[in-house]
């Protein structure tokens, strides 16, 4: 463990004066906001029936406007099952509304962003009075075998999770980084689900998605000249699709071997990581996406290694990004050092301009 | 937060009295945790209630006694994220000063480097700092704590180092300017 980080956040912690509270301060006090809040519960109770009485209507007809789909993210409960926490990831994504119930448990899915390289969805399981929860997500989309017209769901990776958002309704959602050949512009998910929490039973749910809209908003640029050099090493940028959300980077780097011994630098998935940032130091993110090239290649007197990483695309009037490379630094016990950036390898993206919709 | 086992099993048997020694010992230091990830105290005490209700309501569950850090750290960073979801849509809470900074605080530039850095982290990549550095977990409890694969920890945790990093070197070399 790093002396320097914890003692920045052993310092930072101790900045503020924690309220001196007992275990029964807070039972009675969650107890006397429930008594002081009594008056209210019949109006929130018809609040809530009515509120009910609107989503069932919503949920038989299948759509959701978006009208109504930003209006229903401004009701409390109601509004955390339609809108995803990444703001452009949520105006991208597209209300679903499909909804299967058995054991007296509603799983619904609510809203679903797909670009063709991943998928992210939002669901919701109501349960019943006297539900006994577990303490792993009540649902897991993520080993669901879940089909793409017709097709298994193919995908590097997938995260997720849920949590209770009120007395019987837990929330969660879920990401899958899809593998780059199974690129379909629209499609059906099917999504069959056998158990929730400890409860076998059948629910399967028909989710639409089309990245039409997202592709149209998609800039592709084989930018020239961003290439760096150092130690030995070359990194190309080849490609950047600049998408409303996520930017996708396909790069290239090359190591000189040398005629004895091993090469200075691990390239792969486990020697390296990527960083990108804008030229004000905001960082964008830098992940692994898509098929990958694990190792690298040995081609002649070189190692060649093909990789494509996503960002969080920055606003309009950022003019070009950064990206670095970033040596992984394993110690023992899984423990990881500081990891070395390798700053003089970074390549400065220049991003088009035509993209500033001046 | 060193709680002994024996406090902790007898939580797991319901034991009232157990519960309230728990809190005692464990309290500020989960106000603490939720503060660095939150930045706002208000909602550090309330995420940090929450949780200790949800402990108190499950407590039965635990079966492993030795399990019961990572489940508590597991329920309260949740209960931090989630009230980050929730407050998201109505108010930058990070743009907001400290309403407890006195002036010691403010003449500090190091603490205020400090806090410009975690500022300049989102959500998860705070989570993943404190987890590891604060509350001294390994990286593997940290992602099992977080709900987060290993690659994605490291990945974030790196990511909060770098800026971290970067942030205190700048103020170093550069002196620095606040508004």
């Amino acid at each position: 463990m790093s002396d320097v980080f914890r003692e920045a956040l052993m310092e930072d912690a101790a900045r503020i004066d924690v309220s001196q509270m007992t275990w029964q301060q807070v039972k009675q006090g969650r107890g006397r906001i429930r008594k002081k809040n009594d008056w209210r519960r019949r109006l929130f109770f018809y609040g809530v029936g009515a509120a009910g009485f609107l989503i069932i209507a919503i949920v038989a007809s299948g759509f959701v406007s978006p009208v109504m789909a930003k209006a229903l993210q401004k009701i409390p409960i109601v509004g955390e099952l339609y809108a995803f926490d990444h703001p452009k990831l949520d105006q991208y994504a597209s209300e679903v509304n499909t909804s299967a119930t058995d054991q007296g448990i509603t799983v619904s899915v609510s809203k679903a962003y797909y670009d063709g390289r991943q998928l992210y969805l939002i669901y919701a399981v109501e349960v019943p009075e006297g539900y006994k929860p577990t303490n792993l997500p009540q649902i897991n989309l993520t080993t669901t075998k879940i089909q793409l017209d017709g097709e298994p769901l193919s995908f590097q990776s997938a995260e997720g999770g849920d949590s209770l958002i009120s007395t019987n309704i837990y929330r969660g959602d879920v990401y899958w980084d899809l593998s780059s050949e199974q690129i379909l512009r629209n499609g059906t998910l099917t999504i069959p689900i056998h158990q929730v929490g400890t409860i076998k039973g059948n629910w399967t749910l028909s989710v639409p998605v089309s990245n039409e809209k997202i592709d149209k908003a998609t800039h592709y640029e084989f930018p020239q000249d961003a290439s760096s050099t150092y130690d030995g090493i070359t990194l190309t940028v080849n490609k950047i699709n600049k998408g409303p959300v996520h930017t996708v980077i396909s790069m290239q780097l090359r190591q000189q071997l040398p005629a004895n011994g091993k090469p200075k630098y691990e390239l792969g998935l486990k020697g390296m990581n990527f960083v990108v940032y804008t030229p004000s130091n905001q960082a964008l993110g830098g992940e692994y996406i898509g098929n990958q090239q694990y190792y690298a290649e040995k081609v002649g007197n070189e190692e060649v290694w093909d990789v494509t990483i996503k960002c969080e695309t920055p606003s309009e009037n950022v003019k070009s990004i950064i990206v670095e490379p970033v040596l992984r630094q394993e110690a023992e016990d899984g423990v990881s050092g500081n990891c070395p950036h390798l700053t003089q390898l970074a390549v400065i993206i220049p991003l088009d301009d035509e993209n500033d919709g001046d | 937060m060193d709680i002994p086992e024996e406090i902790i099993e007898r939580v797991c048997h319901q034991e009232e009295q157990a519960y309230e020694e728990l809190f005692r010992l464990s309290w500020d230091q989960a106000v603490r945790t939720c503060w660095l990830i939150l930045r706002h105290q208000h909602d550090a005490e309330e995420v940090a209630q929450d949780a200790f209700l949800k402990l108190y309501v499950h407590r039965q569950h635990l079966q492993n006694v030795r399990a019961f850090h990572g489940w508590f750290y597991r329920i309260l960073v949740n209960t931090a994220l989630d009230k980050v979801r929730k407050r998201k849509f109505v108010i930058n809470i990070d743009e907001i000063s400290l309403s407890n900074q006195n002036n010691d605080i403010l003449q500090s530039e190091r603490r205020m480097l400090i806090d410009e850095a975690m500022k300049r982290l989102s959500y998860s990549e705070r989570t993943a700092v404190v987890l590891v550095h604060f509350i001294g977990f390994t990286e593997a409890e940290a992602a099992k704590a977080a709900g987060w694969k290993l690659g994605k920890l490291k990945y974030r945790l790196n990511r909060a180092r770098h800026v971290l990093t970067q942030v205190i070197d700048e103020g170093i070399k550069g002196g620095v300017q606040y508004v």
